[in-house]
């Protein structure tokens, strides 16, 4: 036996008795532990305690000196149950882990077993750890037949000590007879034993009395254990009338001996904290079931043939079927055909311990309808289970599908709206750009997305465009302005607003308004200095009262507030110069009485101030309504009386310009007749002379130089006033005149130089036979060209000309060609057909028959060009109406 | 060959041209002049104061210049067709000048006994080519 420990520190004590385990020195042990052995050592019953996973085994004196056990046969303290009572170790295990009744476990204990002690009872009662959970169990021996209540049966000392171990347990014990009255009980608490000693009443009537719902379903089974019926009875119970839930293990087993009646040994267990933690856990596998349940995704598990084992109630909603319908059931077979192949795959894949995720196949639902699954899955390889997640993808596909066309919807929105549009990211690089924006910048989107604004548009840096969309980042508002882009060459209007993500920015090419603006601007002050500047009286005529009301105009213009004497029609007639009134009245009552005019005006006198009178023209707008009737004149008053001066004197001038240009024709006339009257007598004897034969040679020579000289001069006075004649003379003869008559005429006249130069001419007038022309004109022009051909031909070959004719359709050509000496028309070309021009110096060179030429084809309608070339040739066109 | 042309010009230069081209061209047989209108009128005034049988034998031609001192061709002419033409109604007129003022020919065509408008000098060709034009008549 062992000494009471009450005086020494448990602790210590233990910690010298025992040699270190595989839990370590006792110091190292817990708590839990090392208070449990204290009262294990100091205990007058055999107690046995293993402890931990390892089954640590311990036990005290009492046990050591049961007769049943060899001394030495013992293990020793502290060591493992495993190598020593291999036995007993599943049945530890097992009542450690799982919580089992120990009772009833003990019962089921090998008969070899170590434990099993002849004439004793092992009782086996977890000891809770630290942590709240059995850290190891306490085998109790109670001598079978051994009578508590005997005095004699054990020294009061050792009584005590009983006692004390007893009430120490947390079990409540109690013993009773074979009548069921109280013959021991420990000092624990329990549900139907009224607090203070209980012994000598009858257990069974207390139970009976407590209220308890278990009570009486105790006391029965306690009655059948007195009786012999039951060899153990045991129940786990809820007691009500303590505050808080307790739950207690009731057991009941006999306590058989041969000299003493029959006895029964009645433990309560407080089982609160396993049964709380039970229920708890209970509870807690509930509500996963219910979540299991509550999930929209099926949760569902198959075996390796793709058969369910187990479906979430979700199956109901996706696929209509209920979980036990699916039990069993292939899941293939419920997967649409077209989808097999991938599903096959996909299910090898996981069933090769890989992780399955977001597979999409699609089943038929009970419905025939078919539905589209996103799937979960993986292999649990020691359970032999498929476990798979699916999810009902229609929601999400129908979502998506509103996702995508929202996405379009704001992409159409952005790319529709007028503006350009771009965003910007907090780093000012692009993340949109619609397609305004590629139209008014001229740059894709394939070109700005991605790209730093600033680096595109360096030339924004010093304009606003930098400054403000930096005040838009930096200070979180909206920014609004208006500034010319050099490189595209235009004026952007640009409202900038900040976003979580960076900047927006909607502009609009704003140039035309722009320069619309500038130039009303420039409108504007033009109208001001026009106002300013302006000289008329602007006035407004009502027709119905015939109220006049003035502008500012008019004082200028008439000297004096006109308002005040002139402020409705007749006011006004009566200022107007009494020979115009008549005439003005009359016009403007025609301009209200017809019902198309909008405008009138007239020029008549109006007096001035100072009673003179100021010519004035008067324009007027009539506005009218719908049906005709004018309502309102607006017009201005301008004074022309200078114009008129102006008007005046310029008709002076012009007739006195026309008198003087007849006077000088009619000199000309003169003069000319005056020139005429002798040479026609010179013209005259000379051809008297031509009759008279003269001796002398001398004379002879006198009289050829005579008529040289006469003939000349006749020429030069015929040519200027045949130029007279055309410049005179306003209308032409026209008439159908035959080329060839007059090429013959003038031939005629040619024919002697003809003869003399040896000239070829050909002339074709098979296109054109006959032109309408002035017939003298015709004969002066052929005659003029044809003779400047022989005065300018080329002395070093002989002469030719053409003269051929073009029909153009509305118009007719005549082409003079010569192989002549040609004229510089890089020199002469602007003079060619001046008057008195010579180009160069050959006889009888007057310098008026281009002049002459060009003059009558000009009166006629016609036109004259030349082509020529130095020492080549001249080629006329000239080109006459038909 | 007529008989009698009343040449009226007061060119003298022209006077003697003419006398001798009309010898020359065997025109006319008698050549009565005048200096100027106001002269000729004088002539044909005298002449209606004759008697009948003298004046018979009045100028049945006319060659009239037009610009002449005192009086000109046209204002002869009115007066003559005012006063005279009833006395002497066979007399036909060419009217002769160096004038280029093409009002004078325009003017010309408005007198019905005015047979054609030339232009000096008259040479022997044109003197024959008068004749023909007098015969055509």
């Amino acid at each position: 036996m062992i000494g009471i420990p009450g005086h020494e520190v448990p602790g210590k004590w233990v910690g010298d008795a025992y040699p270190a385990t595989a839990l370590g020195s006792s110091e190292q042990w817990p708590q839990s532990l090392r208070t449990t052995l204290s009262i294990v050592e100091s205990s007058v019953l055999p107690m046995v305690l293993f402890w931990g996973i390892d089954a640590l085994v311990f036990y005290n004196e009492a046990f050591r000196n049961l007769s049943a056990f060899d001394q030495t046969g013992l293990p020793p303290r502290g060591s493992s149950a495993y190598s020593t009572w291999p036995d007993v170790v599943p049945l530890i295990k097992h009542i450690l882990l799982s919580g089992t009744d120990p009772s009833t476990t003990t019962d089921l204990l090998p008969a070899d077993s170590p434990l099993q002690v002849e004439q004793w009872h092992p009782s086996c009662s977890p000891v809770m750890d630290e942590t709240g959970r059995p850290g190891g169990i306490l085998v109790t021996y109670v001598q079978t037949g051994l009578a508590p209540d005997a005095p004699h049966s054990s020294p009061p000392a050792s009584q005590n000590q009983h006692k004390l171990i007893l009430d120490q347990l947390q079990a409540c014990i109690i013993l009773l007879d074979h009548t069921g009255r109280i013959t021991y009980a420990n000092d624990q608490h329990c549900c139907f034993q009224p607090k203070g000693d209980i012994t000598g009443y009858n257990y069974l009537d207390l139970c009976r009395q407590s209220g308890e719902t278990a009570a009486g379903g105790i006391a029965e089974g306690i009655e059948k254990v007195i009786r012999g019926k039951l060899s153990i009875f045991a129940l786990d119970y809820h007691c009500q009338s303590s505050a808080r839930p307790h739950w207690f293990r009731v057991k009941a087993i006999p306590l058989l001996t041969e000299e003493a009646p029959p006895s029964v040994l009645v433990t309560h267990l407080d089982i609160t904290d396993r049964k709380l933690t039970e229920l708890q856990t209970q509870k807690a596998l509930q509500e996963n079931q219910k979540i299991l349940d509550a999930s929209l995704d099926v949760i569902c598990t198959f075996d390796d043939k793709g058969r369910f084992i187990q479906a979430s109630s979700a199956c109901r909603m996706v696929w209509g079927y209920e979980p036990e319908e699916l039990i069993g059931k292939y899941f293939m077979d419920m997967v649409v055909p077209e989808d097999h192949p991938k599903t096959m795959e996909a299910f090898n894949w996981v069933i090769d311990n890989n992780y399955l995720r977001n597979f999409e196949n699609r089943y038929i639902r009970k419905d025939g309808t078919t539905v589209p699954i996103v799937w979960t899955a993986t292999w649990d390889i020691e359970e032999g289970v498929l476990f798979c997640i699916g999810r009902d993808d229609t929601e999400k596909k129908k979502v998506e599908e509103q996702l995508t066309i929202n996405n379009q919807k704001i992409t159409n929105i952005l790319e529709s709206i007028t503006d350009g549009f771009f965003t910007l990211d907090k780093d000012w690089k692009i993340t949109y750009w619609n397609h305004e924006a590629e139209h008014i910048l001229g740059v894709s989107r394939a070109e700005a997305m991605g790209r730093n604004l600033w680096e595109m548009y360096q030339e924004a840096i010093p304009l606003r465009f930098y400054t403000e969309y930096h005040r838009a980042l930096v200070e979180q508002v909206s920014v609004h302005f208006v500034e010319y882009l050099p490189s595209i060459g235009a004026w952007l209007d640009v409202s900038c607003y900040p976003t979580e993500d960076g900047l927006t920015l909607y502009f609009r090419n704003v140039t035309a308004r722009k320069l619309a603006e500038e130039q009303i601007r420039i409108a504007k002050e033009r109208y001001d200095l026009v106002a300013k500047a302006t000289h008329d009286a602007i006035w407004e005529w009502d027709p119905m009262d015939g109220k006049i009301h003035w502008g500012d105009g008019y004082k200028t213009l008439f000297g004096y507030d006109i308002a005040e004497k002139i402020y409705d029609t007749d006011s006004w007639l009566a200022h107007i110069h009494p020979d115009d009134s008549k005439a003005v009245m009359e016009s403007i009552h025609q301009s209200i009485r017809s019902s198309q005019a909008t405008q009138w005006r007239n020029v008549y006198r109006l007096v001035r101030a100072e009673g003179s009178y100021a010519t004035v023209l008067d324009r007027g707008f009539l506005i009218r309504g719908n049906d005709g009737t004018p309502i309102r004149m607006i017009g201005s008053i301008q004074d022309i009386s200078l114009q008129k001066e102006a008007e005046k004197e310029r008709e002076e001038l012009i007739r006195q310009l026309t008198q003087k240009n007849h006077d000088q024709e009619q000199f000309a006339y003169i003069t000319s007749h005056n020139l005429r009257a002798p040479l026609s007598n010179l013209l005259g004897l000379l051809s008297l002379v031509d009759c008279i034969p003269t001796e002398n040679a001398e004379l002879d020579e006198i009289l050829k130089g005579f008529r040289a000289s006469t003939m000349a001069l006749n020429n030069t006075v015929n040519d200027l006033i045949n130029i007279l004649i055309i410049k005179g003379k306003p209308v032409q003869n026209r008439e159908l005149i035959s080329l060839r008559s007059i090429y013959d005429k003038v031939c005629q006249q040619l024919n002697m130089s003809m003869e003399e130069v040896g000239a070829c001419i050909i002339f074709d007038d098979s296109e054109v036979p006959a032109v309408v022309f002035d017939k003298l004109y015709l004969e002066s022009i052929f005659m003029n060209l044809l003779s400047n051909s022989i005065k300018y031909r080329s002395f070093n070959r002989r002469l030719s000309i053409s003269i051929s004719t073009k029909n153009e359709g509305d118009s007719v050509r005549l082409i003079f060609s010569d192989n002549g000496i040609g004229i510089d028309l890089a020199r002469y070309r602007e003079r060619l057909f001046g008057f008195n021009q010579r180009f160069h110096d050959r006889p009888d060179s007057k310098g008026f028959g281009l002049y002459l030429v060009k003059s009558q084809v000009e009166s006629m309608g016609g036109s004259i060009e030349v082509e020529s070339q130095v020492e080549v040739g001249t080629t006329f066109t000239i080109t006459i109406q038909k | 060959m007529i008989e009698k042309v009343h040449y009226i010009d007061d060119d003298s230069t022209a006077l003697l041209i003419f006398r001798m081209v009309n010898s020359k061209a065997s025109f006319a047989r008698e050549v009565v002049t005048a200096t100027n209108g106001q002269k000729a009128l004088e002539y044909y005034e005298q002449l209606a104061q004759s008697g009948q049988e003298e004046q018979n034998l009045y100028p049945r031609l006319v060659i009239l210049d037009l610009d002449m001192p005192v009086m000109g061709g046209w204002e002869f002419l009115d007066v003559f067709m005012k006063d005279y033409y009833i006395y002497f109604p066979d007399t036909q007129v060419f009217i002769v000048s160096s004038t280029i003022n093409p009002a004078d020919k325009e003017k010309a065509s408005q007198y019905p006994c005015v047979l054609k408008f030339i232009s000096k000098p008259i040479t022997v060709q044109l003197l024959h080519e008068l004749s023909l034009v007098l015969e055509a008549q």
